[in-house]
């Protein structure tokens, strides 16, 4: 009786032990979280991916968030694979937000959303099946090669039949990008840490639902607390819901401490311009150079027409040794000199 | 007078059993097959060229995630049919009928079925590293780690699934180890959002992300401090005393 008794008592005894100490340590450290790295460089994936082993498998890239991020460019091209020509994963933040206008005003959709009814009214009525074409890209290889191209013969023209195929010389035919948007949520689930899909994701939902963008975009800040470009995609994001009204100036405040933060997080990480230009080390890529520069720029110009243009100059000489090439920057020091 | 067998004499003859079992499925052979297409893969790249150091990289870690993931799927597999397969084929019954302990039982088969998910997994890293070339930095120690981690996963591994095979079917068992080895991480990601209690929750989801330094290790990254290492280690032998105690507890009170 008092050896069962014993044994009930180191049984709860281990239980709760268990209990208390599983997040104890499962909350102390995640060996999956941390700055750099290979996998997460833009242009090192860019590289691997465009390598001829990417070439070879075809479908094959280095992460999972990249494979997902095949599939949103599926999506836009009406699901006709071509060949890795990832530019949008070398977009600055800016550019992206751009790419993402363009493309939709290619598809008949140049508009902003406004609010969640209006989303959804835009998102039944007339988005899913608006194709456009793009002679931009035209050119660009299919993963399944054109006849003259294919020594598979039979098998080759039944793989053009059954899958979704387009003469590569043709121009691209591009589709709203209303399907993709879920792949985004996907992805950054399946990595916390793809920034490409916080920022680029963000752009294409704010699109259509706003709101939702913008917990997209917190979620992306408290996962990556020093990615200064998503800070800077939030920055333009809701800059633009700004510029609309000119009126919510609370709204302009978390513009201006967006583009702060974004300029103080890229200054610090930016390699020393002392052992060659930055964008030519290891960890920075030319489109994180030209994000800083942006941020750097957007923090002057708010602070001179919404802020304390002496202020505003202060910044530009500070930011003038950084970017000594910024003329925008060199204007606003002269002109309030 | 104690009449039962010694725990040593217990363990050798369970053990045989299993390796034994490991060597005559065709598990093995899939996994060992699944080596030679990616050698046959190293093997034409080195003759066409690796075009860059970042493509270098990618290969060793896609090579060491296959040997990961190998190691650990025919684990699954063999932890998972140790005891269904056994009350089926009604080969327990012998085994029971000598003097051994339930619990010793567990425990031999679990230490059996673990140290051959080790050997293979040690195997199939060895071959690996050594056939894909070192065009970047790497840190040797951190290498170390991701070895000991990886032992500890796959302890952690089979005593789950055999865990899982004395509660649930066998196909049951296989489906959540697979989803909790190949999603738990994405499932702690999607619960442990917004607030704290939540983050706190999503603690006990099993996430075997958390022993797999491969990926840390093939970007570069420095080696863990001792103190970060030792608590990860806590991690896995945390999981690891739940499941082996869930799983004795299971096979105890088994009627059979």
């Amino acid at each position: 009786m008092n050896n069962h008794a014993n044994k009930l008592a180191i049984t709860i005894l281990l239980i709760v032990l268990t209990v208390v100490l599983i997040p104890v340590f499962a909350l102390r450290m995640d060996p999956r979280e941390y700055e750099g790295g290979r996998s997460r460089d833009a242009v090192a994936r860019s590289r691997r991916n465009a390598s001829s082993i990417a070439v070879l498998f075809g479908e094959l890239r280095t992460s999972m968030s990249d494979m997902m991020f095949i599939k949103t460019e599926r999506y836009l091209h009406s699901g006709v694979a071509y060949r890795p020509h990832h530019d949008e994963q070398l977009l600055s933040v800016e550019e992206m937000g751009e790419e993402v206008d363009h493309h939709q005003a290619e598809v008949g959709h140049d508009h902003h959303a406004h609010d969640h009814s209006h989303s959804h009214d835009h998102h039944h009525a007339d988005d899913h099946h608006h194709t456009h074409e793009h002679h931009g890209h035209a050119g660009t290889p299919t993963l399944i090669p054109p006849r003259d191209e294919d020594y598979r013969g039979f098998i080759g023209r039944l793989h053009r039949r059954v899958k979704p195929w387009r003469d590569p010389d043709k121009a691209h035919l591009h589709t709203d990008g209303t399907e993709l948007l879920p792949w985004f949520r996907v992805m950054t689930v399946t990595d916390p840490h793809y920034v490409m899909g916080y920022t680029l994701g963000s752009w294409w939902i704010a699109r259509y639902d706003r709101d939702m963008a913008l917990n997209f975009i917190e979620e992306g800040i408290r996962n990556n607390p020093n990615a200064f470009q998503i800070r800077m995609a939030r920055g333009f994001i809701l800059w633009r819901i700004f510029r609309e009204e000119l009126t919510d100036m609370e709204l302009l405040g978390q513009v201006k401490t967006d583009f702060r933060d974004a300029a103080r997080l890229g200054i610090a990480q930016r390699p020393d311009p002392q052992y060659g230009p930055p964008e030519e080390q290891p960890g920075w890529s030319l489109f994180q150079e030209q994000d800083l520069w942006s941020a750097c720029q957007m923090r002057v110009i708010l602070e001179r027409e919404f802020g304390d243009p002496e202020r505003a100059r202060m910044l530009a000489a500070e930011y003038l040794q950084i970017f000594p090439d910024n003329e925008v920057l060199a204007g606003i020091l002269h002109a309030e000199e | 007078m104690d009449t039962m067998l010694p725990r040593k004499t217990t363990f050798l003859l369970i053990g045989k059993s299993v390796w034994l079992e490991l060597i005559r499925r065709q598990d093995l052979y899939v996994c060992l097959m699944m080596l030679l297409l990616f050698l046959i893969g190293v093997f034409v790249m080195r003759i066409v060229g690796i075009d860059s150091p970042a493509t270098g990289t990618f290969i060793l870690n896609m090579g060491m995630m296959l040997a990961s993931m190998c190691a650990h799927l025919l684990l699954i597999f063999l932890a998972a049919r140790q005891f269904p397969s056994e009350m089926e084929n009604r080969t327990l019954y012998p085994l029971l009928a000598r003097p051994i302990r339930r619990s010793d039982l567990v425990l031999a088969k679990w230490l059996a079925v673990s140290l051959g998910g080790i050997l293979v997994y040690t195997l199939l890293l060895t071959v690996v590293w050594i056939s894909v070339p070192k065009l970047e930095t790497y840190h040797a120690a951190l290498l170390f780690q991701s070895y000991l981690l990886h032992v500890l996963s796959l302890l952690w591994l089979s005593s789950m699934a055999i865990a899982f095979s004395l509660f649930f079917p066998r196909g049951l068992a296989v489906l959540l180890c697979g989803i909790f080895f190949f999603g738990g991480g994405s499932l702690r990601q999607l619960i442990s959002r917004d607030l704290p209690i939540r983050r706190l929750l999503s603690s006990y989801i099993p996430d075997f992300g958390m022993l797999n330094l491969t990926t840390r290790y093939t970007d570069g990254i420095d080696a863990l401090a001792a103190h970060d290492l030792l608590a990860l280690v806590g991690y896995g032998v945390v999981m690891i005393a739940c499941f082996v105690f869930a799983a004795r507890y299971a096979f105890r009170g088994k009627r059979l």
